[in-house]
């Protein structure tokens, strides 16, 4: 790494040490007397930082050290905004991040050694296909969609799983830059799709429909498919508004919130009231009234965040986030392998359909689907998950860029 | 109090985020210009004998001289000795009139010849082998450990 | 190889195009949604507000509080010492009611819920003041709102009277009113009540304006054809547009006329004929430059007074009867209050508004008046021309009612036929003529002659305001 990059990743280290303390400072007054625990835990959060950047650094020398600063920042802002909210959940979720650091080292490891040890498409689709029948079979339904397992309390969602195991199939199965098989590629992908409906996970059936349709482009080049995708994508739309009573809800109160405050509209309505409480500073930290959103957590912690930070914070962590899509891509153009380019690709734009779908539902450009902010939302999964996404994008950038460095 | 500190807090948070944004966005910056100046990675390189790698872009020479795109400090090998170029998709190689020949498996090169994968090239007393650089990561290991 | 590459190129510019759309669609958001959610009375961020703020209070111009929030056996209760009076434009603001009126358009600023920067609150903190809103001082001089609201004797209809050269509104009365102290104990009753109290028809209310829309047929007929200054016309009683007959007033004789006749004593059959001589686009440039079909730029709600362009209304026989005030034209009487004030005011259109100033708990003052907009809608010359006329309606015409001694006053009455039952009476005017003081327009629904219903609570109200004002 050149030394004046090195001192760049250091100064936005030291950044984010610095809005983690203030922030965990101002949060220990908000009762009134100063209470020591957001203080503690910023700590904790700050060493796990330093430790996994330094750590990272000395151990892989080729990785991409903007990934894991990137994702500790976006995360540091998620535990801020949820000590705010909730501090018993900040601090299983400052756990669920230790967790998370650690599968992202180990993932790192794992894939820059082993990525490409053979398996082949029919085991990243079985184990895909496995890991989203499972909670049809044994899970438990939470808010309308049963995609859940309970393990002792721990709820875990296998679906997170999938879009990793998901990504691998596809790139696996399309390395040669055609469809071998098209019956039975298409046929694998419709199972996927058909058990995420199952499930009535329908924002998951969209990630996943898209993801698909994005690589499929990338690798075939194919237009005319592409096209065909997008049409399938609107018809999809029209037959479930015809079809399903809670697409018909979403869209309703999507297209007309206004109609049905108290009722159909009232979350997406909440956020947006959020939102215009933001303007463009924000309320300051602590000011806001997340409480007044349903779901604050989990799927509308954006706009809770647009509330206390203003359209100027909002708006640098929309950009902070396309800066974590721009880092995936530019790894995946980097690859000659044709597998792994994809895989680095395929990660990347679950990433980034997931980001705009997500911030894009909240603050009403786009109907409202169900799906986590990546290292924002409260979950553990989510948390975990997006951790060894982003560990084996880390993996296949140092086993790319080979021993260059060492050499 | 709080509400007084919060208030007043924001626009400092707001400096900081975009302070550390400011940051991220001047190297990916750095990267989109560099990525147009930087001569293109062929996907192939030259290891020698002690494992050392060069990897191959457009247009190389080798050499002992300093402007050598890939310098050989060996006092068989000429100041300007060869080079290697692309043409099409394939690369070539040709010899730069050097004092003790260049040879491709064995084989004096008088004129352009291409190269193909696990070809051995001979400057002066110096081996090299012309591998495609991912399969080298998947054959040897041993190095990143 | 080079393929994907440039495929994963074009998924990169494509992400970018969508992350770049968030940002945009919440720059638009921010900078304009936000406003309307803030307010909406939907969002509970206002109610919250309303429990921890102490609502500030609402004075008339002279200081004299209308609506003001104190402590009764330690709850917060809104006290309206204003009466029925000012109550269609006070409003209220009761958490089972809703809010109305003035109370719902200044809701934001009463509660002092606009951003606050650290600077004014540390000084608020400081000085203990955080928990009151703003207090708002309005235009209104509640003793001449008392007066005016008086004279309609609980008869139907609305006044509206405006300082012409700046467009401060100086009464805005609805009647019949009610009293927004006792809204919530009466609201089964005036809620189904058939004259709709809860209405503020000084600026809801739509009606035809009659013959005191032909000082717009006359400004426009003297901008454009100045020559019929001199001529003279001829009615026999009526006129035939296209085979309808529209008559002139029963007191017309026929005969000739010249302008200042025709206008005093109101002929539809002249100005039909003067109208009838204006090019069609020209007149309803003019008519819409008096602020018809404008949206509306006063601080208060204000309906849209409408003339329907065509094609909505093509014909001879509607446009001739939109030149004496009649057919589909519909007005505010704050509307035609305005109109008068343009001629008060040498040709010069400036917006009405309500609130003087508003007043944060620190003391500072913020004034909220529109912008002092001079559209100039007629020339001075023209103006002043309309203005000798209507002294004259007042001194030997139709509106002799309005007449005072010693002030010389400018008006215009009408009477608008309308179909529920006897005509509009209308008397719009301003005096003193010479240095215009106030302009006013007045409707009383179904009463008849415009010049003896409409025309003495105008008088009274000018009197009444100017007697303060002339020293």
């Amino acid at each position: 790494m050149e030394p004046r990059t090195e001192a760049i990743y250091n100064k936005n280290i030291a950044i984010t040490a610095l809005v983690g303390i203030l922030a965990s400072l101002l949060l220990a007054f908000k009762e009134g007397v100063f209470s020591p625990v957001p203080l503690y835990g910023s700590l904790i959060f700050i060493l796990i930082l330093f430790i996994g950047h330094f750590l990272t650094n000395y151990l892989f020398p080729n990785q991409d050290p903007a990934l894991f600063i990137l994702c500790c920042f976006i995360s540091q802002l998620g535990l801020i905004m949820l000590y705010r909210i909730n501090s018993e959940s900040a601090l299983k979720q400052l756990i669920w991040f230790g967790i998370g650091f650690f599968l992202y080292f180990i993932s790192s490891f794992v894939c820059r050694n082993w990525i490409e040890i053979k398996v082949g498409s029919l085991i990243f689709f079985i184990t895909t296909a496995a890991l989203l029948a499972s909670p049809l079979l044994f899970g438990v339904e939470l808010y309308g969609s049963k995609s859940w397992i309970a393990f002792d309390n721990v709820l875990f969602q296998p679906s997170e799983f999938a879009k990793i195991t998901f990504s691998l199939f596809l790139a696996d199965s399309l390395k040669n830059h055609k469809i071998e098989k098209p019956i039975y590629f298409f046929g694998q992908i419709f199972v996927v799709l058909a058990l995420l409906a199952l499930a009535r996970d329908l924002g998951g059936a969209m990630l996943f429909y898209f993801a698909a349709l994005t690589i499929i482009f990338a690798a075939t080049s194919r237009w005319d498919l592409t096209a065909l995708g997008l049409i399938g994508a609107g018809v999809a739309g029209i037959l479930g508004y015809q079809f399903f009573g809670h697409v018909r809800v979403r869209a309703k109160a999507w297209l007309n919130p206004w109609e049905d405050v108290p009722g159909k509209g009232y979350q997406i309505v909440q956020s947006l009231f959020a939102i215009a409480e933001g303007g463009f500073f924000g309320t300051g930290l602590g000011l806001g009234r997340p409480d007044y959103i349903p779901a604050v957590t989990t799927d509308f912690i954006f706009s809770a965040f647009f509330e206390e930070f203003g359209f100027l914070g909002a708006a640098a962590l929309i950009v902070v986030y396309f800066l974590l899509v721009y880092r995936g891509i530019k790894i995946s153009l980097s690859i000659e392998n044709s597998f792994l380019c994809l895989s680095a690709l395929g990660i990347t734009v679950f990433f980034g359909i997931q980001i705009f779908t997500i911030i894009g539902g909240v603050i009403k450009l786009i109907p409202m689907t169900g799906v986590t902010l990546p290292f924002m939302s409260y979950g553990g999964s989510s948390m975990v998950m997006s951790f060894i996404s982003l560990g084996i994008l880390n993996g296949i950038k140092m086993r790319a860029s080979g021993g260059e460095a060492d050499g | 109090m709080f509400e007084l500190l919060s208030r007043t807090l924001r626009y400092v948070f707001i400096i900081l985020i975009y302070y550390f944004l400011y940051n991220f966005l001047k190297i990916m910056i750095a990267d989109l210009r560099g990525e147009k100046t930087q001569p293109k990675e062929t996907g192939f390189i030259l290891l020698d004998d002690d494992g050392n790698r060069y990897t191959l872009f457009d247009i190389n020479t080798i050499g002992r001289a300093d402007d050598a795109d890939i310098i050989i400090n060996d006092p068989f090998i000429s100041s300007k000795h060869a080079l290697i170029f692309k043409r099409g998709s394939k690369l070539l190689i040709q010899d730069l009139h050097s004092t003790n020949g260049t040879f491709l498996n064995n084989k004096k090169v008088t004129r352009p010849l291409r190269l193909k994968e696990n070809d051995e090239i001979t400057l002066g007393t110096k081996k090299f082998k012309f591998l495609r650089s991912e399969t080298l990561g998947a054959e040897d290991r041993s190095y990143l450990q | 190889m080079d393929k994907l590459k440039g495929n994963i190129k074009i998924i990169f510019i494509i992400f970018s195009v969508l992350f770049m759309s968030l940002i945009l669609y919440l720059t638009y958001f921010t900078a304009v949604e936000r406003e309307r959610l803030i307010k909406s009375s939907y969002n509970r961020r206002l109610w919250e507000q309303e429990e921890k703020v102490l609502r500030g209070t609402i004075y008339d111009s002279k200081g004299r509080p209308l609506a003001e929030t104190g402590f009764e056996g330690g709850s917060k209760k809104r006290i309206y010492s204003g009466g029925k009076a000012i109550g269609p434009l006070i409003g209220y603001s009761d958490p089972v009611l809703g809010r109305a009126g003035i109370e719902n358009v200044f809701n934001g600023e009463l509660l002092g819920i606009s951003e606050q920067d650290p600077v004014t609150l540390l000084r608020q903190k400081i000085l203990g003041v955080s928990e009151r809103g703003n207090d708002l001082y309005l235009t209104i001089d509640i003793d001449l709102q008392k007066t005016a609201y008086d004279l309609f004797q609980g008869r139907k209809g609305a006044l509206a009277a405006i300082e012409p050269q700046t467009g401060r509104i100086l009464a805005l009365v609805s009647s019949p009113g009610y009293d927004p102290a006792t809204a919530k104990q009466n609201w089964e009753v005036l809620s189904k009540d058939e004259n709709n109290p809860l209405i503020n028809r000084a600026t809801q209310g739509l009606y035809p304006p009659g013959s005191v829309f032909k000082i717009i047929t006359l400004a426009s007929a003297l901008t454009h054809n100045p020559e019929i200054e001199n001529e003279t016309f001829y009615t026999p009683g009526y006129i035939k547009v296209n085979g309808s007959i529209i008559r002139d007033g029963q007191h017309l004789w026929p005969g000739e006329y010249d302008l200042t006749t025709a206008f005093r004593y109101s002929s539809n059959t002249v100005f039909i004929q003067i109208g009838q001589r204006v090019e069609r686009e020209k007149m309803i440039s003019m008519i819409e430059a008096f602020g018809f079909n404008a949206s509306n730029r006063s601080d208060i709600p204000i309906a849209k007074s409408t003339f329907p362009r065509p094609p909505i209304i093509g014909g001879n026989v509607e446009m001739a009867e939109s030149f004496i005030g009649q057919g589909r034209l519909l007005s505010t009487p704050i509307q035609m209050a305005q109109v008068t004030a343009i001629i008060a005011n040498d040709g010069k259109m400036v917006t009405p508004y309500i609130a003087e100033k508003i007043v944060s708990p620190l003391g500072t003052e913020k004034t909220t008046a529109p912008k002092m907009s001079t559209t100039q809608v007629v020339s001075p010359q023209v103006a002043e021309k309309i203005k000798a006329l209507m002294v004259d309606v007042v001194k030997n015409g139709t509106g002799k009612a309005a007449a005072i001694r010693g002030i010389e006053v400018a008006g215009k009455t009408g009477s608008a036929e309308n179909p529920h039952g006897q005509a509009h009476a209308w008397f719009v005017g301003f005096a003193p003529a010479e240095n215009p003081r106030i302009a006013i327009a007045v409707v009383v629904e179904n009463a008849g002659s415009g010049g003896a219903v409409a025309g003495p609570i105008a008088r009274d109200v000018m009197l009444k305001y100017l007697s303060h004002v002339i020293q």
